[in-house]
This record gives C-alpha cells, sequence and structure tokens, in this order.
C-alpha cells in the first residue's frame, strides 16, 4: 500500500471513530467533491449502526432500559462505542463486553437495577450457545464450542426477557433467584433454558467433573435417575460440552 | 456447482420458518456467510436444510478488499472451509474498505477513486480468490461522501479494479440509482458508465429518504425507477442471476416472493425478445 493510500486511511479512520473532524481531515487530504455534512454523515452511519447492532443482540435489555432509565440507552450505546474496538470480522462479536459494561455502571450507580445486569448477562449467553459461539472466549477457533452453560440469577432473567420482548412490563425490585441452564437444543439448535432440580445439577456436575461433594447437598440415587432422565428428554444431555 | 440462474432472495433469520416450509418456486438463496462460520447453531442447521432444496451463493461483507490492514487468513480459511461445504460456485463481497487500523466497522466504507486504491483492491482481490479458490465478485456500493483526493469516477475506479484483478462485477441497481440521486447525477449515465459486461449477479433493493439524501436501507420494496434500471440492463448484457435483497424490516415471505416475480416477469420479458433477437 503506498504513502497517498496510508495518508487517506490515517487521516479518515479517526474521522470514523469520532476522534477527528471533517475539517481536520480535509486539511490533510485536500477537499473532496463531497460537501463537508455528507462526509460528516459516515459518523451518523457509525452511530446508527452501533446502535441497530445492540439493540439486535440485547432487545429485552434495550426494552428495560429504554422502561425504567429513560434517555440511558442511547448515552450507553454512545460510551460503549467509543470505549470499546472491534477487530472480529463478525459484528456480534462486539456485543460480547456489553454486559461487562453494564456491570460496571452499576458498580458504579447503585440506582441501576441488577436485574438489567443480569438480563444482558443472560441475553448474550443466549445468543452465543444459540449462534455455536463460545460465551466466553472470542469465536477465533475451529474447536467445538461449548452447548450449554449454567448461570444463577437473582432475578428471572429468562423469564423477564420473554415478557419484555412481549412488551409487558416488570418491576426491577423483586429478586427472583434462579438457577437456570441455557442450552442448545441438538434437534434444532436453538437456545433454550432448563430450570434444574438440585438433583440435574449434581448429574451435571459429576458429567462436568466437578466436585459434587462443593454443593453442600446430596440426592438419593432415584433422584438422581430421574434427574438423568429429565435431562435427556429435555435435551440438555444431548447438548455436550459445557461453557 | 454452476451459478444460479433466475431470481432468488437473501437468506434471512427473519424467514427461517416460512422459507422452509414454502412449496412456492424460488430459484436461490444468498446468504452473509459471516453468520453461518460456527458449525453449530440453529443458523448453520438452517443452512444445510436450505442447502438440500436451493443453490446457495455466499455475499460476505467483512474481507475488506480495499482496507489498509493484511488480509484476515483466519476470515479466509474459514470462509473457504463454508464455501466448499455449500458447493459454492464463486463468492462475492463489495469494493469497500470494512475495518481498518485494527478496528473493524462493519460498515461498508468507500474508497478514494484513485489509481493507487484501485491497484491495492486489486492485489487483494486476487490474493482472495487464491486463497478461497472461488472466482470473485465485487459489488458497487452506496457512498454518501466522494472522498477526499477521488480523482477517477465510480465507473473508472470500479473498471481499473476489476481489469487488474479479474474479478467480476456484482451489480447493485439500487445502489446505482441511490448514488445517482446523491450526487446529482442521471441513474442511467452513472449505470452506463460501469464495466456492465462483467456482470455476474444483480442485485435489486430498495431505499428511503432519510433527509435530504436517499439512504441505501434495503427495508423496503424495489422502487420503479430501479426496476426501469434492471430492465436497461437486462436488455444490453442478457439474462443474470438476480437477487431480491430486503435485509431490514424484513417482510413476510410473500411479499419479498412478490419482487421474485417481478423480476421474473421483467427477465422473462427481455428473455423472450433476446431469444427473437
Amino acid at each position: 500500500m503506498g504513502s497517498e493510500l496510508t495518508r487517506f486511511f490515517a487521516a479518515w479512520v479517526p474521522v470514523l471513530r469520532g476522534e477527528s473532524s471533517v475539517a481536520e481531515c480535509r486539511q490533510t487530504l485536500g477537499s473532496s467533491r463531497s460537501a463537508p455534512a455528507d462526509l460528516a454523515f459516515y459518523r451518523v452511519l457509525m452511530e446508527r449502526n452501533a446502535a441497530h447492532l445492540l439493540s439486535a443482540l440485547f432487545p429485552a435489555t434495550r426494552a428495560a432500559v429504554i422502561e425504567h432509565l429513560p434517555g440511558c440507552w442511547l448515552s450507553w450505546v454512545a460510551d460503549y462505542a467509543r470505549t470499546t474496538e472491534c477487530a472480529h470480522w463478525n459484528p456480534n462479536e462486539w456485543g460480547r463486553a456489553f454486559p461487562d459494561f453494564i456491570a460496571e455502571l452499576a458498580l458504579m450507580d447503585e440506582t441501576l437495577p441488577a436485574a438489567i445486569v443480569e438480563l444482558a448477562d443472560y441475553e448474550w449467553l443466549n445468543y452465543a450457545i444459540g449462534a455455536g459461539v463460545d460465551p466466553e472466549r472470542a469465536n477465533g477457533s475451529t474447536s467445538e464450542p461449548p452447548s450449554y452453560a449454567v448461570r444463577q440469577y437473582d432475578f428471572d432473567v429468562p423469564r423477564l426477557a420473554r415478557e419484555q420482548r412481549r412488551g409487558a412490563s416488570w418491576s426491577t425490585s423483586q429478586p427472583s433467584p434462579v438457577i437456570v441452564i441455557v442450552y442448545r437444543d441438538p434437534e434444532t439448535e436453538h437456545a433454550r433454558v432448563y430450570y434444574p432440580s438440585r438433583a440435574a445439577l449434581l448429574v451435571l456436575a459429576e458429567r462436568a467433573t466437578l466436585a459434587v461433594g462443593r454443593f453442600g447437598f446430596e440426592c438419593s440415587p432415584e433422584e438422581l435417575r430421574s434427574a438423568e432422565e429429565e435431562l435427556s428428554a429435555s435435551g440438555v444431555l444431548g447438548a455436550s460440552r459445557h461453557a | 456447482m454452476d451459478a444460479p440462474v433466475g431470481v432468488g432472495i437473501g437468506l434471512r433469520q427473519e424467514l427461517y420458518e416460512s422459507l422452509l416450509s414454502t412449496e412456492q418456486a424460488l430459484a436461490w438463496l444468498e446468504f452473509v456467510p459471516e453468520n453461518y462460520f460456527s458449525e453449530r447453531g440453529f443458523r448453520r442447521r438452517t443452512l444445510a436444510r436450505c442447502a438440500e432444496r436451493w443453490p446457495l451463493i455466499p455475499h460476505g461483507v467483512a474481507l475488506s478488499i480495499g482496507g489498509p490492514d493484511p488480509l484476515d487468513q483466519n476470515y479466509l480459511a474459514r470462509l473457504k472451509a463454508l464455501l466448499r461445504a455449500v458447493s459454492a460456485p464463486y463468492f462475492s463481497d463489495h469494493l469497500c474498505f470494512s475495518s481498518a487500523l485494527g478496528q473493524a466497522f462493519h460498515d461498508l466504507l468507500p474508497l478514494p477513486f484513485t489509481e493507487a486504491a484501485a491497484h491495492h483492491a486489486a492485489s487483494r482481490a486476487r490474493a482472495a480468490m487464491d486463497a478461497v479458490e472461488l472466482p470473485l465478485l465485487l459489488e458497487n456500493i452506496t457512498y454518501y461522501a466522494e472522498m477526499p483526493g477521488s480523482q477517477l469516477s465510480e465507473g473508472e475506479f470500479i473498471s481499473r479494479v476489476l481489469d487488474e484483478s479479474g474479478a467480476q462485477l456484482l451489480l447493485d441497481i439500487n445502489n446505482v440509482y441511490v448514488n445517482a440521486r446523491n450526487h446529482g447525477r442521471d441513474p442511467l449515465t452513472s449505470l452506463l458508465e460501469l464495466p456492465l459486461e462483467r456482470t455476474r449477479q444483480i442485485h435489486l433493493a430498495g431505499h428511503v429518504g432519510d433527509g435530504q439524501r436517499l439512504l441505501d436501507n434495503h427495508g423496503t420494496s424495489v422502487s420503479l425507477e430501479v426496476w426501469e434500471l434492471f430492465r436497461a440492463v437486462i436488455h444490453r448484457i442478457g439474462p443474470v442471476p438476480t437477487l431480491i435483497e430486503w435485509d431490514t424490516d424484513v417482510p413476510h415471505l410473500e411479499r419479498v416472493l412478490f419482487e421474485v416475480r417481478v423480476a421474473e416477469q421483467i427477465l422473462g420479458e427481455l428473455e423472450r425478445g433476446w431469444d427473437q433477437n
């Protein structure tokens, strides 16, 4: 790549990032046959793309923020876009850090409903499991992605996500602790949610070679057998690899 | 697999269920390969089911053929593997950059219309074709501003890239129309300045008004003006695989197929006239 093109990218890319102005770019590269406003429109497109991407990945989170924290969604998107670059060719990978971004906001703002933090985590997990990407690591390899993940939430966020997508309102102040398994259905490959019993958790823990003693409870062999049958029937045990 | 014939539509998640259950005639499907690289997940499963019924043609968005960063070899390897799995006859992407200086912008950004940029893009296009081992089609994008330093016309720039690389043209007629309107030019004149003889596939899509400019949003029906430009192109170059590109605010399948039927009718009229001539 020659020096002329190198100069172009060096001057124009900061404009796209919002780090430089069109005027500064034109000073470096010379004028364009297009008006400055048309060049500046690309910043508008970048912002719209960012909002569209996050809205598509986190629809219930977006709806919850709009309902409970009016005015915050677009500023969160702008702040996230300003502080979070993505080098991955898959645009959805840009959303990977968004749940952590919201969690950090919550650390600084006690009024930010904890349910929204968990909702974002769940929506990312739901996307990743359903898309066949590793929810914990960027999808840069060809190794088998995990097909289920276990989460403990203070709020029943899968239910909240369903209700939010249906347009129903919900209160953010009532915890309802749950343990959920988000898994990829072996038949349809869609992400599904399963609420495991204690016995089911022990069955999965044994399969993941976790020390079951750490859970502090036991179940009878009959309970474990019954749980295993239920896990198989639901498709959770057809999902083979744990996140 | 040979190049498809007839009119296809984009494989969009909103249409998965209706596509898999439709009995309506449809010639082929175009898919965005970046959405299907993982071999697990419902998307890949749907792709496999679609492959049983229709030819699948890939149309990527992340090649960044004109960009400054090295071509992503991991991306190219995964693209090659996926395209082999679906027996794609060629692949396509856009004559633009979509990532630069380590950052992916996830948009199709215009290059300056210069000899240097054309030479750079052509070199990378050859490298991409070598890596994927398939012919490459490059699409003319919408550009809302001409980049500083541009010296060539859009048609000259595209011709330079295709001549030097051996890639062919994916002609997006809606983009031609949107660009012409936004930059104060006659759409037909703009169309005829492109290397139409290198067209191997056509995109037809919708646009919307956005203030004083038109926005290529792929979220509405094809406009009458774009249908007329389509007629003009087909009259000049003959039938070419044509795609109805509806990516946002995707309606039910019947509505998208209505656009397919309009395109088929135009192709049919002109095919009959072409045969007679």
